[in-house]
């Protein structure tokens, strides 16, 4: 299903570029600085936390369910009077217990885009729009442009009760936008969605805040999701913030304490597409001057000969459970990724053994079975070569085919 | 904002045309009767139709506005007591009066009886032949409560004479008030009923007349409310009921009229004597 | 004063208490149903009964209560006295405010129920966008509870139209005042005035009949249209 859908989001996408292209030249905004030293207590768990975030794109928020995330934003956006303790945002004091200081969520300049869209059902997709947009006082963005970047110009004068939950939650981030926040707070918007629909939405809000310079915390419970769409990560558990990281490298901390399925997380450069072959070409780049680039392929991005999204950085995970290592360079293989990689630790687990590896500086997490770790005799510091199939390279970018998601 | 406000405009127009149109209307009917102060008269209920019918023949009524408050004596009492704005008050019985006297809240001897009630056996199922129906009857049986109504206690003092109390006691079914009784029996929901001959003869209702020996004489008093404002006028009222003429006319409505007394209480001694 | 124009005069008393007595229950029933709906103590319960007693309390018992309390010898009484320089008792001011705590309960609950549905949802986006505590009453609790504020409307007008019992022990059944139709009513067949009692009674019935159906068919609509929606 998704071919066609596919050729659809991308043209969709390649609008907003357009779109993106002609409002002049994005202004780099300096990180938004937020300040969190509160309790929150309720009867199955207390939400403690004493953290500074800076949030300069897209901060993501992970956590399982019942972990506190969701409430973790409803404290910032001011829905939270009962918590105690301190929120400022770039220095302005949202809520501080002690001195009765509490701003409402009215007058945060804070959005807040709820999983369940809530939408107001007695008006249409246009005056949902205008709803937040005629409460600011001080306008930067039309309605048209809200309706441009996400889509809904179709979809302007429909009765948002009809909607899908992609188009949903779509009118809910555009409705977010208008009321123009400085900050934008997103609670597993895209939960509810199918995977096809979500890369897209995905793939909207990234540009979004390219183009807006809008700093958004986005809560999810989905890592590859918030892999595609974060700079950095905050992990919540049990009502605490126990990481605040990069995103590769919280993903890779994460690795090595068992809670996830282990994976590599990185960026790579988009190279060209190979039309011819299926494939699109990205780049590892060499970090040292004696080493020399690696080429990494995943199955083709666009179907056109599209320059577009060359030389972008394309954020990908490779599940280490799709990663094998093989002590010669392996040429007569249908794989087609393999780079050589030296090994720096073996993690041996009770049914299985967590390689982790360097080609280039990038690390790579290999599962391999412990029959396999004993038989080859693998050391620390032993160069070997780690393969691994273009399909085992995801993307959100791509609209993987059902059969194989 | 000003959208807001424009909005909670819309809503609240049709309400508030609804509420001028009410008020106009209300200044319209009023405008006649506000011409007088009216003459309000509290009567019971039960008295409500007969007095009706004598005002209908005060020499200067196109000039005098009366309003007529019919309730319940005990309900018109409690009001009086309160503050109601009555002008002149006819009670059902002597006792309400009696204590607004003490109260002093009346115009001093301005307490006067205006008629006397007479009760009746009736049935609104078949024509009745005499009381001695009554003798071997072992069904329903409604009365006014002889404990707050005055007709109810005659109707109990009568049985009593009767000998029949006893033997009713348990079958009895009490009004709150003679009219209530009365429609209990109209309704044929209870065959027999001890209600108030007045009642009667205002419907052409035919029932057999209890003797007025056989009960303490139903005095319905009137009285002038201190408060009121058209005192003159409240007496000229009271003179036109307790006048000639217009005793008579409460015979043919089923009242016996004032000077009946002396009469009554003759007869209650012969009876007695007889018994 | 003919028997017909009697009546007209407490029709129109009538349908003015009625009238008055909803749109003060609105304005205050609206906030007390609110404030039920979302404060959470133990206390809630208590004062929910308080609201629910007029159904259990009879009329006159309440409008007995009313009548020693709006007497011009009592506090209330007398203050109201001394504030509006007439006296509160058998006045329209009485009725009304006899009537609103009658139909109290009839225009609360609907309410109470309609924003307990309602729940906070709604009212955190709206918040979010931008939007106050008032503004946020008048354009999203308002239009969304649209149907229940018709129907504590309907109810607590008829209700008010159906008073008896207050209206006569505070009231006085005073024509062009305090007398309203219930008492008019029944004041004809205390009277023996059939003929007018059946002919007032026909007129209230079917006045009511027509009113109720029309509050009802709105309402409906309304259920309809947000049923509809709801499902797809």
């Amino acid at each position: 299903m998704s071919r066609i859908d596919n050729s659809n989001n991308s043209s969709a996408i390649r609008n907003i570029s357009d779109e993106q292209l002609a409002v002049a030249q994005p202004k780099r905004a300096a990180p938004s600085t937020l300040a969190l030293a509160f309790k929150l207590a309720f009867s199955h768990l207390e939400i403690s936390i004493k953290q500074n975030i800076s949030i300069s794109a897209i901060t993501g928020i992970y956590g399982d369910s019942g972990s506190g995330k969701s409430s973790l934003l409803r404290v910032i956006a001011g829905l939270e009077p009962r918590a105690k303790g301190q929120v400022s945002l770039n220095g302005t004091v949202l809520q501080d217990s002690d001195n009765k200081a509490f701003i409402k969520a009215e007058k945060r300049q804070i959005g807040l885009v709820f999983q369940d869209s809530r939408l107001f059902p007695h008006l249409s997709v246009y005056q949902n729009l205008a709803y937040g947009a005629k409460r600011q006082t001080n306008r930067q963005l039309t309605i048209e442009k809200v309706l441009a970047l996400t889509q809904l110009n179709q979809l302007q004068h429909q009765n948002v009760t009809l909607l899908s939950g992609g188009e949903k939650q779509r009118v809910s981030i555009a409705r977010a936008l208008l009321a123009e926040p400085k900050l934008l707070l997103l609670d597993e918007p895209f939960s509810a969605l199918d995977k096809s629909t979500k890369s897209q939405m995905l793939t909207i809000l990234k540009a979004i805040q390219q183009q807006l310079q809008l700093p958004m915390l986005y809560v999810s419970h989905s890592l590859s999701e918030l892999q595609y769409i974060a700079d950095q990560l905050v992990v919540v558990s049990a009502g605490k913030i126990t990481q605040v990281a990069p995103i590769h490298q919280a993903i890779h901390q994460l690795n090595s304490r068992g809670e996830t399925s282990p994976k590599t997380s990185l960026s790579l450069t988009i190279a060209e597409h190979l039309p011819d072959y299926g494939l699109t070409r990205l780049t590892l780049p060499a970090k040292k001057s004696t080493s020399k680039n690696h080429n990494i392929y995943l199955p083709i991005l666009e179907q056109s000969n599209s320059q577009r999204l060359i030389s972008q950085q394309l954020p990908c995970i490779i599940y280490a459970r799709d990663i094998s290592i093989s002590k010669t360079k392996p040429e007569h293989s249908s794989i087609v990724n393999h780079l050589p990689a030296s090994i720096s630790v073996i993690q041996y687990n009770k049914t299985n053994a967590l390689v982790t590896l360097k080609a280039n500086e990038q690390e790579f997490y290999a599962q391999i079975s412990l029959w396999s770790a004993k038989r080859m005799a693998l050391t620390t510091e032993s160069k070997v070569y780690i393969q691994f199939k273009a399909n085992a390279v995801h993307s959100y970018y791509f609209t993987e085919p059902t059969a194989n998601a | 904002m000003p959208k807001l406000i424009q909005k909670l405009r819309q809503k609240l127009l049709p309400l508030c045309i609804i509420w001028l149109a009410l008020q106009a209307s209300h200044a319209c009917a009023l405008d006649k009767p506000k011409q007088t102060k009216p003459l309000r008269i509290a009567v019971a209920a039960n008295f409500a139709p007969a007095l009706k019918i004598l005002l209908a023949n005060l020499p200067n009524k196109d000039a005098i506005n009366v309003q007529m408050i019919s309730a319940a004596t005990g309900t018109l009492y409690l009001q009086i007591k309160h503050g109601a704005p009555f002008d002149l008050f006819l009670s059902a019985d002597s006792m309400r009066p009696e204590l607004l006297e003490q109260e002093k809240l009346i115009i001093a001897d301005s307490r006067k009886t205006y008629a006397y009630g007479q009760i009746a056996l009736w049935s609104a199922t078949r024509a009745l032949s005499g009381l001695s129906e009554l003798n071997h009857y072992s069904g329903k049986l409604a009365i006014a409560n002889p404990d707050t109504a005055p007709y109810g206690k005659a109707a109990q003092q009568a049985l009593t004479k009767l000998s029949l109390w006893p033997q009713v006691q348990n079958n009895l079914i009490t009004g709150m008030n003679i009219n209530q009784t009365f429609q209990q029996v109209r309704s044929q929901a209870v065959p027999f009923g001890i209600v108030a001959y007045s009642q009667l003869a205002m419907n052409k209702y035919q029932g057999i007349i209890i003797p007025p020996e056989y009960y303490q004489p139903i005095s319905q008093q009137l009285v002038i409310i201190k408060s009121s404002q058209q005192v003159k006028l409240a007496q000229q009222i009271s003179d036109f009921i307790l006048q000639e003429d217009n005793q008579e006319k409460l015979v043919q409505l089923g009242y016996l009229p004032i000077k009946s007394i002396p009469l009554i209480e003759k007869n209650n001694q012969v009876n007695t004597q007889y018994d | 004063m003919t028997d017909i124009s009697a009546d007209l005069l407490a029709l129109i008393t009538t349908l003015k208490m009625a009238a008055v007595t909803t749109v003060i229950l609105l304005i205050i029933g609206t906030p007390m149903a609110w404030y039920l709906a979302k404060w959470q103590s133990r206390f809630k319960v208590f004062f929910e009964a308080v609201v629910a007693l007029p159904l259990v309390l009879p009329p006159t018992v309440l409008g007995f209560y009313l009548l020693l309390a709006f007497s011009p010898t009592s506090l209330p009484g007398q203050l109201w006295q001394s504030a509006t320089g007439s006296q509160l008792a058998f006045s329209f001011s009485a009725i009304v405010i006899g009537s609103v705590l009658y139909s109290l309960p009839f225009v609360v609950q609907p309410l109470q129920k309609a924003f307990e549905q309602l729940g906070d949802h709604h009212l955190e986006a709206a918040a979010m966008l931008g939007a106050g505590p008032i503004d946020r009453f008048f354009s999203v609790v308002l239009p969304l509870t649209k149907a229940s504020f018709i129907t504590a409307t309907a109810l607590g007008f008829a209700h008010t139209v159906g008073e008896f019992g207050v209206v006569l022990m505070i009231g006085g059944n005073i024509p062009g005042e305090t007398r309203v139709l219930s008492i008019a009513l029944f004041d004809h067949v205390e009277a023996f005035n059939y003929a007018n009692a059946h002919l007032l009674s026909a007129g209230l019935l079917i006045a009511s009949l027509i009113l109720l159906s029309l509050v009802y068919l709105l309402g409906n609509n309304f259920n309809k249209k947000q049923q509809g929606t709801v499902k797809l």
